[in-house]
């Protein structure tokens, strides 16, 4: 796989994507976050390194931690036999997390909560590094974390939007009042032209994130990036845009590109390959394998 | 980490780390995790225990939130619903839950093997497996909490479990939310509404002749033996064949003296009527509600929905707020 660079993989020898979880040791936790709580489960490996590697993963989706079909379950099983703890964990107000459900702008992510879950790994268990996976919007939740955990080794963004919305003031507003008033918020953006004519006649998803921007490049002043992503995603085409625009350090990122679509991982073979290509990752990341059980 | 420059990438090994002691976890960093598994809420009046328990069958996630102060006699069981309606609808059901505990009802939320935090396969799931597991979760309710008896809340499919779990366990009352009771029905609905959403591959796999696929299509692949990939989630034909099969109405062998078949939205009007009307020839005591608001699409498009769940909250709330005025009445 090269750095600052395509790779576009084919997919690989398809198993079982639903196949059972093993017996590995899972607790589920409430971890104590800005007054409320964070839904989350730890799974403990049975043997780990004297370095320990912790994962925190985060779906995209606000609706529970495990993601679609179960893919951090199977992600933190197998994450568990190679010698790594994992952390699958709700958004606030989500899921097993206390509050009410809040909505967050893609501009500011709730990196605080993926903080808080991280402190709680590196206090409660023998974890030393952190490394953080994030799909859709929790890529850039991971993103935001990342630079204010210093053991954060690195991370993976996976089919993560990167450009920036653009509304109307009006729309804006409408939003504001609806989110207020606990109702459904309007959908009629101004048209697509409009929006292109305002950027210049730029594509709308050349306009990148100032969010995303920041993060990315103040992380990658320390650590590393795994960019995965899919070849039918519009999240794709906006990346393309980004990393052109951005003009990043090549050495400090990887693309992965993959055939088909990821974006809400709607079919067995996709979350199998998400699956398997951040497990394998991760696993890049662990010193050396951890010593078989006697 | 490295120095602040714009080199990164994978790190290279620190030789003092490189021996492994292969260290066992630790039973008191087990310990001192568990003892997060619980959560009390003073000024809502619950506490909430995320706890695995353990069933011949495997391990099942559960949520407990139980009343810090009076409780009352009755416990609710919650039953989801099939495939990706029970990632749509889990907030609603833990909403409920914590409300319901707040009220004075224990409750417990389960997931059934192949669903969220309980692992294995929903391939290997059926109908009567999710009733299993409910049960299972009923039981650890009475045997963890002084109730005396179990009143089941399901919606959709979970509703139909529900209705099964009533019988089985001589329940005093059952309330079902936006009901499918016609399991066959409701799995050709989620099909055609699949059909017409998808292009989907034979059997999930890449190459595939199919392109645009019908309903009897769908079948004729589960017939075959094959599962379908129902938007990213595995509809095996056991699933199908024992969902056909079974009639949850008329295996209702004890039935309860309460009833609430409460609808989200029109689409449940006919299957609500005809439900209330075998219940009360049953001489079950039947109420019939409704709840209005938006995020009503996440209670049976078909079809997995967006839109943010602080949109659906106010919808959720009044879901929870009829059930427990409903339960209040008589326990």
């Amino acid at each position: 796989m090269g750095r600052g660079s395509l790779v576009i993989k084919t997919v690989g020898e398809a198993g079982d994507p639903t196949r059972s979880v093993g017996s590995e040791m899972e607790v589920p936790v409430y971890i104590p976050s800005r007054g409320e709580h964070l839904g989350a489960v730890v799974t403990v490996p049975e043997h780990a390194p004297s370095s320990p590697l912790g994962v925190v993963l985060m779906a995209g989706r606000a609706r529970d931690r495990v993601h679609r079909n179960g893919m951090w379950v199977q992600a933190a099983a197998a994450l568990s036999t190679r010698g790594m703890y994992a952390l699958r964990l709700d958004y606030p107000g989500v899921g097993n997390s206390s509050g009410p459900p809040e909505v967050f702008d893609l501009e500011q992510p709730p990196g605080w909560a993926v903080r808080d879950a991280s402190d709680f790994l590196l206090r409660e268990t023998p974890v030393e590094r952190i490394l953080l996976v994030g799909t859709c919007f929790g890529g850039r939740v991971v993103l935001r974390a990342a630079s204010e955990i210093p053991e954060v080794q690195a991370i993976a963004v996976v089919a993560a939007p990167t450009h920036a919305r653009t509304r109307s003031r009006r729309l804006r507003l409408q939003l504001k009042l609806a989110r207020l008033l606990g109702r459904q918020g309007p959908v009629n953006n101004p048209s697509r032209a409009a929006l292109q004519r305002r950027e210049g006649g730029l594509p709308l998803e050349a306009r990148v994130s100032p969010g995303f921007a920041r993060d990315v490049r103040r992380f990658l002043r320390r650590g590393s990036i795994h960019f995965l992503y899919a070849e039918r995603d519009f999240s794709w085409v906006e990346l393309r845009f980004a990393l052109e625009r951005l003009k990043l350090p090549a050495a400090g990122y990887v693309v992965d590109v993959v055939p088909g679509e990821m974006h809400s991982f709607r079919a067995l073979t996709v979350q199998q390959l998400a699956v398997e290509r951040i497990v394998e990752w991760c696993s890049g990341f662990v010193e050396e394998a951890p010593e078989s059980p006697a | 980490m490295n120095d602040g420059s714009n080199e990164t990438s994978v790190r290279q090994a620190d030789p003092a780390h490189l021996h492994l002691e292969g260290r066992p976890p630790a039973d008191d960093m087990l310990a001192r995790l568990r003892s997060f598994s619980r959560m009390v809420d003073e000024d809502a009046g619950r506490s909430e225990e995320q706890q695995f328990v353990q069933t011949p069958g495997g391990r099942l996630f559960t949520t407990l939130v139980e009343p810090i102060g009076a409780r009352r006699d009755v416990g609710f069981l919650i039953c989801h619903s099939f495939a990706f309606e029970q990632f749509e609808l889990f907030p609603l059901e833990l909403l409920f839950a914590r409300r319901a505990a707040a009220a004075g009802f224990p409750t417990i939320y389960v997931q059934a093997r192949g669903y969220g935090d309980s692992g294995g396969s929903l391939a290997d799931a059926t109908p009567q497996a999710h009733l299993r597991d409910a049960l299972a979760a009923a039981a650890h309710l009475l045997a963890r909490t002084s109730v005396g008896s179990v009143v089941p809340v399901g919606t959709r499919f979970g509703a139909a479990i529900a209705l099964m779990a009533t019988g089985e366990l001589n329940a005093p009352g059952v309330a079902l939310w936006q009901p499918a009771l016609d399991l066959g029905a409701y799995l050709d609905a989620l099909l055609r509404a699949f059909s017409r959403a998808r292009v989907v591959e034979e059997g999930g796999r890449e190459g595939s002749p199919l392109t645009r696929a019908s309903t009897k299509l769908l079948k004729a692949v589960l017939a075959s033996g094959q599962e379908i990939d129902l938007f990213g989630y595995p509809l095996s034909p056991a699933f199908y064949a024992e969902a056909q099969a079974t009639r949850p109405m008329d295996s209702l062998r004890h039935p309860p003296d309460r009833a609430l078949l409460l609808a989200v939205s029109s689409r449940a009007n006919k299957e609500i009527g005809q439900g209330a009307a075998r219940l009360e020839q049953m001489g079950v005591q039947v109420s019939v509600a409704s709840s209005e608001g938006p995020g009503l699409g996440v209670f049976g498009l078909g079809l997995p929905v967006s839109g943010h769940l602080a949109t659906h909250l106010a919808l959720f709330e009044d879901v929870a707020r009829r059930t427990i005025s409903w339960a209040e009445e008589a326990w």
